[in-house]
């Protein structure tokens, strides 16, 4: 299990992150969500032992993580821009992962060699971004660590390997345990893939709670009506966003499920549902609320 | 669930170490092809003009060659170490490479040492090759070769002296963040120290008339320097000590350069441990090294644009200090942004400036007051042991009697020293070419040992004086105690007159051992009785080559030994010359 306890990571007098306080447990896929430069990155970082913190205290399993190789190697971490030596290509750098990490596991990295559909012997320099994103990907996997920090994971990837490498992750937690922690902007692909999920903002934690739990009391309602009302009908529940197409409306409302769901039927929809809200969408509006939305940027 | 734990087990830093000293080989090994073919390939050059029969009865003294083979091949070694840690730890330059690196599982240590070794294994190799290669061509044959003796230790001193260096440009990466930086780092720290010793030298000895002031000490606050200035002097056979009064090395600065790499090393290690790897790619990455480097560049360049636009290195003139003040500011505001990359910490870099300055004044104003209390220290009689008197000749007085009489005569400079403005010191046209140095070396009864050397000019009675030294036993055991072997001597006689110096008038030919003898005793004895009204300063001067050759300046007075001399003397010296 990873603990943090108030952590505090600051650059030069701009605090990066501040006073954070969460649990990351064993055996999750941990989405890390929020807006540019709410520090994601710093925070993986800091649970790599790449950094260390300013105040508080990271630990994992029990263990702080900075200057602690017995902690370190159960962790790999993977940046946005990951690194390759000069001229190197997936052969040679699966050596050189194996030397520093004793759970790297030849046997899967075989495997990983064919599922990705690169050439190991080809330089990593000379690949495209998505295929280096790949090789990067393989020798993450291969490691077999039991926390997988990835940065971006997504970045870069077609939509097939999207698809693989949510299987791959799925996969290496259901036989090995591993613990993954995927820091992203793409909300459509954590939302397929993650237990949990914390929204960070400006370095504070905004919330950290599993994906059912998220929406909280965030509703979206899909109706339909008859003849257009006026929205002053709609008196009563707290629409944070509608949508109209036709007769069909689509609106994002905050309050008691049964609540809303009462008022709705007074109106005598043609149908009205209850959807889960999209991550995308408990983003927006969570954002909105810290004051970082569309209206407050353009001005 | 499947296990992750490997039945293997891994090293980490040894796996990195490997693979670090892996990807260098290819560095490693250029630099020492190339290093090879200079040495020993220019020695294996000259052994074999020698064994072609160009000098077919003498061999060829390798260890003349000693000297450049040791310090060539460690400055060669040097720079590769330099060169592989450049390469080594660019994942401190560089945040993506960093985060690759500071992932690993290892400490910060383990980290450190996988990196640097490598490098100053490679250093080591190319060394060892290459002074390997010199110690083989002393089995050449027409070779005289290097005692072995000489050959290990000077190899252990260069172990030595590429281990603390090393550890000293390693602080340097430790502590920047971007290769240009480091760079500056280096030349500064290196350099500035050096030239800020070396512009307080030539204060003082603008201020301080006769004190000779020691450049010898500004290698101690170069390590480069001090590693080979001293190497040089070590394997140095030919010329004695290459460099004046640089000791050859001694178990002190043995003791010293290991103390020296020792703490480099463990600065390395402290450091390292508490450098925030989110500072690659900034300059600096800790705090104190800007400030230090941006104070030595403004102490440095400050001086620097203080004698440009003043035109002149006079501490004591005020322009001279405007335009210091001026140059140090603006060389902080300079280095600070060249070091912050823009114009953002400016108060700072002003700050630095006005403390650089302070720093400076006060050192300079140290220094001349320690020169000015030189300049007027005139050592007691008392406490002198003995005192060696060079002007034209070199006599060396330990009688209290005529110790004294040295310090009459120091006094007299000392106390004329007023009168002469501060250029005119160094003034030499203000001289006749025929006025040498007075040169003064007190050996204190305390062992310590003073030294002045004065033009003859500020000397007051320059005649008297010097009469009175000539008349010492101590001068006149430069006659006496020369036993003269020969049948013959050769002898130049010059004529001085009193007031108008050297005369055109020379007498030169051969006497024999006793007319010599006879004539130095009529010489004595005029010289005795002969005061100053007679007496010219130019006759301070007896050019004793030998027991075979004399010289002497007579005064036109002294008609004794002038009579004696055309007397006796031969003008036949084919004899002498054969």
């Amino acid at each position: 299990m990873i603990k943090v306890f108030n952590l505090t990571k600051e650059f030069e007098k701009h605090k990066a992150l501040d006073n954070l306080n969460f649990e990351i447990l064993d055996g999750c896929i941990y989405g890390l969500v929020g807006s540019n430069g709410s520090g994601k990155s710093t925070l993986l970082r800091l649970l790599s032992g790449v950094y260390y913190a300013d105040s508080g205290n990271i630990s994992v399993d029990g263990y702080a993580v900075f200057n602690n190789p017995e902690v370190k190697s159960n962790i790999f971490y993977l940046p946005d821009t990951p690194y390759f030596f000069k001229n190197a290509n997936i052969k040679e750098m699966a050596k050189f992962y194996e030397g520093m990490y004793p759970t790297f596991d030849r046997e899967r990295f075989k495997y990983l060699t064919e599922v990705f559909p690169i050439n190991i012997s080809d330089k990593i320099d000379n690949m495209s971004k998505g295929m280096q994103r790949q090789a990067a990907l393989m020798l993450a996997l291969s490691t077999n660590p039991k926390y997988l920090l990835l940065d971006e994971a997504f970045d870069g990837l077609d939509p097939v390997m999207r698809k693989v490498l949510k299987s791959l992750l799925i996969d290496g937690i259901e036989k090995t345990g591993m613990t993954a922690i995927i820091a992203s902007h793409n909300l459509r692909e954590l939302e397929d893939l993650c237990d949990h999920i914390s929204l960070l903002h400006s370095g504070k934690l905004v919330f950290s709670k599993s994906l059912e739990n998220v929406c909280g009391s965030i509703h979206k309602v899909q109706a339909a009506f008859k003849s257009l009302q006026p929205e002053i009908k709609f008196e009563g529940l707290d629409i944070l966003k509608c949508e109209r197409t036709g007769s069909l409306m689509q609106m994002v409302i905050s309050g008691d499920k049964d609540d809303i769901m009462e008022k709705i039927n007074s109106l005598n929809p043609i149908f009205a549902e209850i959807l889960q809200p999209t991550l995308e969408e408990v983003f927006i509006y969570e954002m909105e609320e810290q004051g970082y939305d569309v209206k407050n940027i353009l001005g | 669930m499947t296990s992750r734990t490997s039945s293997v087990k891994s090293y980490p830093a040894l796996s990195l170490f490997k693979t670090t000293l892996k990807k260098q080989t290819a560095a490693t090994l250029l630099v020492t092809a190339f290093s090879l073919l200079i040495c020993p390939g220019t020695t294996i050059r000259e052994a074999l003009w020698y064994l072609t029969n160009l000098y077919p009865e003498e061999k060829f003294q390798i260890s003349e060659h000693l000297q450049f083979a040791s310090v060539f091949s460690l400055g060669l070694s040097v720079a590769l170490v330099f060169l592989l840690y450049l390469i080594n730890f660019n994942f401190l330059f560089s945040k993506k490479t960093g985060d690759l690196f500071h992932s690993l599982p290892l400490t910060r240590n383990e980290l450190l040492f996988s990196r640097a070794l490598p490098a100053y294994i490679g250093g080591l190799f190319t060394m060892t090759l290459s002074f390997l290669g010199f110690c083989a061509a002393n089995l050449m044959p027409a070779v005289e070769p290097a005692k072995a003796g000489l050959l290990v230790t000077t190899y252990l001193l260069m172990v030595l002296f590429l281990t603390a260096l090393s550890a000293f440009l390693l602080l340097f990466f430790v502590c920047s963040g971007g290769i240009f930086d480091t760079i500056i780092a280096i030349l500064v720290v290196s350099g500035a120290p050096a030239a800020i010793g070396a512009i307080l030298n030539s204060v003082a000895e603008n201020v301080a008339t006769g004190v000779i002031v020691k450049s010898n000490w500004l290698i101690y606050v170069c390590p480069f320097a001090f590693a080979f200035f001293k190497l040089a002097s070590y394997t140095d056979d030919y010329h004695g000590n290459i460099i004046e009064d640089i000791e050859k090395v001694t178990i002190w600065s043995v003791l010293g350069t290991l103390l020296f790499a020792v703490i480099c090393i463990v600065l390395c290690i402290r450091l390292f441990k508490i450098r925030k790897s989110e500072t690659a790619g900034s300059a600096y990455s800790f705090k104190f090294l800007p400030f230090i480097l941006g104070l030595l560049v403004s102490m440095v360049g400050g001086y620097v644009i203080g004698i440009i636009f003043s035109g002149d290195i006079d501490s004591l003139n005020p322009l001279f200090w405007i335009f210091f003040t001026v140059g140090a500011i603006l060389c902080a505001v300079a280095f600070g942004a060249i070091s912050t990359r823009g114009f953002k910490k400016v108060p700072r870099s002003l700050l630095n400036g006005g403390i650089a300055v302070a720093i400076m004044i006060a050192l300079t104003t140290g220094t001349t007051v320690t020169a000015t209390i030189a300049e007027s220290k005139v050592p007691k009689a008392e406490n002198i042991k003995s005192v060696e008197v060079g002007y034209n000749e070199t006599a060396v007085f330990d009688d209290i009697e005529e110790i004294k009489i040295v310090v009459d005569i120091h006094k007299s400079i000392v106390d004329n020293i007023g009168g002469w403005g501060p250029y005119e010191h160094n003034d030499y046209s203000s001289f006749s070419h025929n006025f040498g140095d007075f040169r003064l070396k007190y050996t204190m009864k305390n062992g310590t040992v003073i030294e002045r050397d004065y033009y003859m000019a500020l000397i007051q009675n320059k005649s008297t004086q010097l009469l009175k030294l000539m008349k010492t036993e101590e001068f006149f055991a430069k006659f006496s105690d020369i036993t003269f072997t020969d049948a013959e001597v050769n002898f130049d006689a010059y004529f001085v007159n009193k007031e108008s110096g050297i005369t055109k008038e020379e007498l030169r030919g051969v006497l024999t051992a006793s007319e010599t003898e006879e004539f130095i005793a009529i010489f004595k004895s005029e010289l005795m009785k002969a005061d100053d009204s007679v007496f010219n300063e130019e006759c301070y001067d007896v050019n004793l080559v030998s027991e075979k050759y004399y010289g002497l300046y007579l005064p036109l007075s002294f008609t004794k030994s002038i009579n004696y001399l055309e007397n006796h003397i031969s003008e036949d010296n084919t004899e002498f010359y054969k």
